[in-house]
């Protein structure tokens, strides 16, 4: 992961949908970025901690289709986060 | 939940209530009023349902329903009465997960317009199911991606 030492260190506060839940049993999570990170960055962070925390996830796959979001949009792979903020991941979706 | 003069969608966790959108579609000024409703059913890929489960991140759901609707307005201008609700909780057979109720001044927009809200929802908004089976089993229901890389 990529990050300048004069980046400030933020939280990102992550909610899980769909699938997540079975493997996560809490509403969210709080995870600590040392800098600037991409959303697919970030994705690899969500990845690497779920599969340390979470006995039994090692679906990266899943982390890899799934989409970063805040509350009114959809985040692009591109988007860097760079400061505290609360973002859901969204496990492709089947409504209606 | 969002609501104008010509727009309404909600996120609800009680029964829906179609008398609702059907009167909130209805105005002089519209000729034809057409709707969808989504409703639970008993089987899928051959196993027995009891019920299911939608999971809904309501606020950005809303967003993008109401981004969906603003399609129509932009394919074929402010013609439109939009009316749709979706489910969140679960839901035994039988019961509909989803209402969706439009007017406009002749048949064909209400007809298209209609269906794009359907089909834009099951690809574009943050809505998941989880199926419950007779034999005891749960499944979330496989969907399509919202990520594009």
């Amino acid at each position: 992961m990529t990050s300048d030492a004069n980046d400030p260190a933020f939280t990102v506060k992550l909610q899980f949908f769909g699938i997540f839940r079975q493997y996560i049993n809490q509403e969210y999570i709080v995870l600590n970025l040392n800098g600037a990170s991409s959303v697919k960055e970030f994705k690899q962070l969500v990845f690497n901690h779920l599969q340390q925390n979470y006995q039994g996830f090692s679906d990266q796959q899943l982390v890899q289709i799934s989409a970063i979001a805040n509350n009114k949009e959809i985040l692009p792979e591109a988007a860097v986060l760079t400061n505290s903020c609360c973002l859901s991941i969204l496990p492709p979706v089947c409504g209606g | 939940m969002f609501i104008n003069n010509t727009i309404f969608i909600d996120i609800v966790s009680e029964q829906i209530d179609l008398a609702v959108g059907y009167k909130f579609v209805s105005n002089k000024q519209q000729g034809a009023i057409t709707n969808f409703i989504g409703m639970v059913r008993a089987y899928n890929l051959g196993k027995q349902v009891l019920a299911v489960s939608y999971d809904v991140h309501k606020e950005l759901a809303i967003e993008i329903i109401y981004n969906i609707c603003q399609d129509n307005v932009r394919n074929y201008g402010e013609i439109f009465r939009q009316y749709v609700v979706h489910f969140h909780g679960k839901l035994a057979v039988g019961a509909a997960s989803v209402a969706i109720f439009v007017s406009s001044p002749h048949r064909r927009e209400a007809f298209v317009a209609c269906q794009h809200i359907i089909e834009s929802i099951k690809h574009r908004a943050p809505i998941w199911k989880q199926e419950h089976y007779v034999d005891g089993n749960s499944t979330w229901v496989q969907g399509h991606a919202l990520c594009q890389h």
